[in-house]
């Protein structure tokens, strides 16, 4: 096929599979929800009471069941929150009233920058590992790496938190305890809720470079666990393409060895890394909670922990339809890369 | 002559933008990590068991304050006049004080604030301006309100009412709303600190009022910043940095911690706070020989002991210290009267109870796990649920669905017997699931705690109704006064004027008064 044309079927393909992801991504969020919502109210707990606090009066509590609606019978709170949510509103927090939409502009954008910044640390570093160990096989670097690799997947990313604070925080005193910004500092004007990107936006130049100081240590304790389980996926798939006839036929032509590694082991060997990277990825996004906790990082997991110890119905279906779309859009990132690594995938 | 122009300037300018007074020592930002973060910023939301207290607190007053003593004082009220029958109180305002948006205190502030609060009855506060009946200003520094019927609650209560800027919620006003929408996210009080931001999820940044009626003279704080969401062993961590000044609600291993460092140290506290234990009268418990059986077979003394010194016995139903207190029980586990009466009873052989505790607390679950042994002893078993408070109040509302056994603390806002009493036993609270967890329906005890209020504030026949009150619980066994628990805090070593206030619950800071060495 010329190569026109395959690009062209690449692209309706990308089309197809984009239009039939969208329709799905309808359908599992709908179903989502009123799974979600049916579990919340089944639920032998009073979110009324809750809201209004341990030592309210009988009186308190009837007002705000009434404020909230949910005095009301379960079909009539049922469709006013499907109807809701068809026209974008994810409805109203029961703790802190503020619409959940707002509460999620306010949190995902923490957890959105940590992941990015994480997900990039994986890639770099995970796949540039796997690829070390792998060309080293059998090596001191290749068992040295598999060392740690074994380390990194073992330690808990709560617990490497914890050991990061006490060396590079109280120890060694490089980096930041906890938290976003320092206490004095005021976060930059919001456009992306992202510190860095909008530190750089308002041409703040200290605050960028303190939210970076920031982001240090929860990037590596989340990151960490992850990056081993890429390096180990880059070095096995590129230790398998590596034995390929076709990989032996390259050397055996006389390409260095740099061409053969990147251009025609590497390429081959990245379709379980991807799939693998696309998990982790939606795991990194979906919010890492104790990493979230022990940083004081008021992200999309903190949120979502808090709503579930809250009985904030509202709050915890709208963080989880976030993390649902999360994963389904890392998922559909995948394929579209499967797409691009192995033409073969858009003709079967 | 124009470099002296220009130093004039500065200087002008410099005290142009710095908190008003030639004698006032700024000493940085005391920075609180708390172990909740508010919900709103309105004070008409305000609860009384979360931390919102200590923010709003520091940026809105009420009328009175209670002093160190728990005595009514002045605050933006200067002077009162309560009527024989208890129904008038005229209250003269102070004059030049100013709210945070510029605007001065009149009268008409204290009539939208305390309409406002009444209307949208948002937090727990709302029971102590239920008996008002109007509120009316008879001239720019004075304000009457009449009550539908005396309640000395109203009065013990007052100064947890802060008054709002009336300017502020007309601007803010918005679908008839009092300006719930702006004030949940703002705040124009009278308080010394104003609202610098409030960054959800992270913190609360306050700064010191220029205009503080209170005046700015010695040493303070610039700036309060309470942060929310810190981890314990990272608020420990950042206050051995001296990064925190004051952690709230700090637990028993804590004090451990603050012992072997130089820069940390412990506070202790007797906030008006009760632990108890309640048995629903139904089953083997409707028998009132098994309630004082269990009564008897309490371990009172262990559960002090667990509490590693931070708890002190009750020996009432009500807390020593507030109006109404007299002591009418004795908390010593004596397993023989336990036996002996149990023997009387027709459950001698022994039964099973179900009993419930909150969920994620030490003290609860040790006192559960205590308990649970003593009665094994008797050959009473013990079914143990550790449950979240929703859940736990969801149960409750329905005497088949509750449990046998539960405990709780309770806190009450105001130094007031009375206010526990109804809170643990009143037969209106039956089926609520908020209180009265032993399904007691006694209606001279309710009579008892109805009438108390009604008389007017210091009259001595207060004492007498609600001792008899306080009696009647212990005699009929339905409620087992287990300790006060006390408050526990740390404080960093450069915290200076820091004093916990009980009857400033829920959290007066006092940040005014507050200030940092070094």
């Amino acid at each position: 096929m010329p190569a026109g044309a395959a690009f062209r079927s690449l692209q309706i393909t990308m089309g197809k599979l984009l239009l039939e992801r969208l329709l799905t991504l309808i359908l599992k969020l709908f179903g989502m929800a009123v799974i979600l919502f049916v579990v919340t109210q089944v639920l032998p707990a009073d979110p009324a009471a809750v809201a209004a606090g341990t030592d309210a009066r009988p009186e308190q509590i009837e007002r705000i069941r009434q404020e909230l609606g949910l005095d009301r019978p379960f079909h009539e709170q049922f469709i006013t929150y499907i109807s809701g949510l068809a026209r974008g509103d994810l409805g109203q927090s029961l703790l802190t009233r503020r619409e959940v939409s707002d509460d999620l502009k306010l949190r995902f954008p923490a957890t959105l920058e940590l992941s990015i910044l994480s997900a990039v640390v994986i890639v770099v570093f995970g796949v540039g590992l796997g690829i070390i160990a792998a060309i080293n096989a059998g090596k001191a670097l290749d068992f040295l790496i598999r060392a740690f690799v074994v380390i990194g997947m073992a330690v808990p990313p709560f617990v490497l938190a914890l050991f990061l604070q006490l060396i590079f925080a109280k120890g060694l005193d490089m980096f930041p305890l906890e938290g976003r910004l320092h206490t004095r500092m005021a976060p930059p004007p919001f456009v992306t809720g992202l510190y860095t990107v909008d530190s750089l936006l308002a041409g703040q130049w200290e605050l960028f470079w303190m939210s970076l100081r920031h982001l240090a240590l929860p990037v590596m304790a989340l990151a960490l666990g992850r990056l081993a389980v890429g390096a180990r996926f880059t070095r096995s798939g590129m230790l398998e393409t590596l034995s390929q006839p076709y990989v032996r036929t390259a050397r055996a032509k006389g390409l260095r060895e740099k061409p053969v590694v990147l251009r025609h082991a590497f390429r081959n060997a990245l379709i379980p890394v991807v799939t693998m990277l696309g998990i982790q990825i939606g795991f990194l996004l979906s919010g890492a909670v104790l990493v979230e906790v022990v940083f004081t990082w008021p992200g999309l997991g903190r949120y979502a922990v808090e709503s579930v110890l809250s009985f904030d119905f509202y709050a915890v279906i709208g963080a989880a339809l976030v993390i649902a779309l999360i994963f389904v859009v890392s998922n559909t990132v995948v394929d579209l890369l499967y797409l691009q690594l192995d033409p073969r995938i858009s003709h079967k | 002559m124009k470099k002296y122009l220009r130093i004039v300037i500065a200087v002008t300018l410099l005290l142009a933008v710095t908190p008003a007074s030639a004698d006032v020592t700024w000493t940085g930002a005391f920075v609180l990590g708390s172990c909740c973060e508010p919900n709103s910023l309105d004070p008409a939301a305000m609860g009384i068991s979360q931390t919102e207290g200590y923010v709003i607190t520091a940026m809105y007053e009420g009328l009175t304050q209670y002093s160190r003593e728990g005595e009514i004082a002045p605050r933006l009220a200067t002077g009162w006049d309560i009527s024989d029958d208890a129904l008038t109180y005229t209250l003269t305002l102070r004059e030049g004080v100013s709210f945070h948006d510029g605007s001065t205190l009149d009268a008409e502030d204290v009539v939208v604030s305390l309409e406002r609060h009444k209307s949208l009855g948002l937090g727990n506060l709302g029971f102590i301006l239920a008996p008002v009946a109007s509120v009316s200003a008879t001239d720019d520094m004075t304000v009457e309100i009449q009550l539908t019927s005396a309640d000395f609650q109203f009065w013990a209560g007052l100064p947890h009412i802060k008054i709002l800027s009336a300017d502020a919620i007309a601007a803010n006003e918005s679908d008839g709303d009092m300006a719930g929408d702006f004030f949940r996210e703002n705040a124009v009080g009278t308080g010394p600190y104003q609202l610098v931001r409030w960054d959800p999820g992270r913190q609360t940044e306050m700064s010191a009022f220029p205009d503080y009626w209170g005046g700015w003279e010695g040493s303070h704080v610039e700036t309060f910043i309470a942060r929310y969401g810190l981890d314990f062993s990272t608020r420990l961590l950042l206050m051995e940095d001296g990064e925190l000044h004051l952690i709230d609600w700090a637990g028993l291993s804590d004090i451990r911690r603050a012992e072997t460092s130089d820069a940390i140290s412990y506070n202790l506290g007797n906030p008006l706070q009760g632990f108890y234990h309640f048995m629903k009268q139904d089953g083997p418990l409707a028998d009132k020989k098994v309630r004082q059986a269990l009564m008897h077979a309490y371990p009172y003394e262990a559960m002090i002991e667990v509490m590693q010194g931070v708890a002190l016995p009750l020996n009432s139903p009500a807390l020593s210290g507030t109006i109404g207190h007299c002591a009418v029980f004795e908390p010593a586990q004596d397993m023989d009267a336990a036996r002996a009466l149990l023997a009387e009873s027709d459950y001698a052989d022994g039964f099973s109870l179900r009993q419930a505790y909150r969920h994620a607390n030490e003290p609860r679950r040790f006192a559960a796990v205590l308990f649970q042994e003593a009665l094994a002893e008797l050959g009473i078993e013990v079914v143990l649920d550790d449950i979240p408070w929703g859940t736990f109040i969801d149960a409750q509302r329905n005497f088949d669905t509750a449990y046998d056994m539960s405990s709780h603390w309770l806190n009450i806002p105001i130094p007031y017997s009375g206010e526990m009493l109804f809170r643990l036993n009143h037969s209106s609270l039956i089926d609520t699931g908020t209180g009265n967890w032993a399904w007691y329906n006694n209606p001279e005890f309710d009579a008892l705690l109805e009438e108390a209020p009604t008389l007017a504030p210091g009259d001595p026949r207060i004492d007498e109704l609600l001792c008899e009150a306080q009696q009647l619980l212990i005699d009929d066994a339905v409620v087992i006064p287990v300790m006060l628990s006390q408050y526990i805090d740390l404080t960093h070593s450069s915290v200076r004027g820091y004093q916990y206030d009980p009857y400033g619950f829920p959290g007066d800071l006092h940040v005014h008064d507050i200030w940092l060495e070094n």
